[in-house]
């Protein structure tokens, strides 16, 4: 038996970049973008499991049932707050949120050693500030040599590929 | 009756002990000379460079049947005659391989060219994940050519030929580089 039988395999519909070890280059936009993407998902989603959980747990104890209004100033203050909590102990705990565990990137500091728990505050707390003017902050991840945001520079930081493209691309052939 | 015919019988008698007192006299010389040469002094008197200046190897060699000669040489009673432990023992196997550049001879093999022609695939396929695993590699291989497609058309944009992702950080060149 031969590994590859014939036909279209998986690593056909590879990128030719991915025969290359990517771990420790600098990601990319799509890849960002991309666990960013889920990451807003997962973070609301949680969020909102939350209230519902805490509306349960009130109408089982009080009997009342509370209605939570999205545009109440309490529970935005409560949300950005998740968001931080969400963000940065994901930052300072492994460099990856959930969304970019599942994209294979990782937040690292400008030299490759850990983010640790400082540069991971300070990260999300400038992570807005790339949005403004129509997200030029983030332009810096299309043109800037270490494709870093503006959040990244003013925390010191950068995002790195972490999975091993090459060891994949072997899964794929191995596999057509 | 031939008048010579008494004569060469005579001649005929005496031939062999003349040939064989010959013979013996030789020896005897022959003897004395060689007992009386140095054969040191007469070899010091060589100049052996000068002899073989004057010897064609190329020559002697065109001449000799190479191919004959290796028919008669006994290979296996050769090495059986070899003791090869003290010569691998003198061999310092560590030094050998640190003149070795192992990456460059993993970087010249062709792992698709590998995976084609041999089972290591299926070897891969059976140590690695399951569906999951095969579904995040997709994903981010997905984005890894969106990000090269970005980069590119970034690059062409601004007139800087794109030559690949960047990095890595100082601090993960080793990392990189496994």
């Amino acid at each position: 038996m031969t590994a590859r039988a014939g036909g279209l395999t998986p690593a056909a519909g590879a990128p030719a970049v991915t025969r290359q070890n990517l771990q420790g280059h600098y990601a990319g936009f799509a890849s960002r973008f991309a666990a960013y993407v889920v990451d807003a998902g997962v973070s609301t989603g949680v969020f909102m499991l939350g209230l519902a959980a805490v509306s349960f747990a009130v109408s089982v104890v009080t009997g009342k049932s509370i209605s939570w209004n999205t545009s109440d100033p309490i529970v935005g203050v409560v949300f950005v707050g998740w968001l931080f909590v969400y963000f940065a102990y994901s930052w300072a705990a492994s460099g990856k949120t959930f969304g970019m565990a599942l994209l294979g990137v990782r937040v690292v500091r400008k030299d490759g050693a850990d983010a640790g728990a400082r540069r991971a505050a300070v990260r999300t707390l400038a992570f807005p500030f790339s949005f403004l003017l129509f997200g030029l902050g983030f332009l810096g991840i299309l043109v800037g040599r270490e494709r870093r945001a503006l959040h990244d520079v003013i925390a010191g930081t950068v995002v790195i590929y972490s999975w091993d493209a090459r060891a994949a691309r072997l899964r794929f052939l191995s596999k057509g | 009756m031939d008048p010579f015919a008494r004569l060469r019988s005579v001649g005929g008698r005496l031939a062999p002990p003349m040939e064989a007192l010959a013979q013996s006299v030789a020896e005897r010389v022959v003897d004395l000379v060689v007992s009386a040469l140095d054969v040191n002094a007469l070899l010091d008197r060589v100049d052996v460079d000068g002899l073989l200046d004057r010897v064609d190897v190329d020559r002697v060699l065109e001449r000799m049947d190479i191919d004959a000669l290796l028919d008669r040489v006994d290979m296996d009673r050769l090495l059986a005659r070899l003791d090869l432990d003290p010569l691998l023992a003198r061999v310092d196997i560590d030094h050998l391989l640190s003149a070795v550049d192992v990456n460059g001879v993993a970087e010249r093999i062709d792992i698709d060219a590998l995976m084609e022609q041999t089972d290591l695939g299926a070897v891969i396929a059976r140590s690695s994940g399951g569906v999951a695993s095969d579904a995040l590699d997709v994903v981010r291989s997905q984005a890894v050519g969106l990000d090269e497609f970005i980069a590119r058309w970034v690059g062409r944009l601004r007139r800087h030929p794109y030559t690949g992702p960047p990095g890595p950080p100082d601090g993960l060149r080793a990392v990189a580089g496994s």
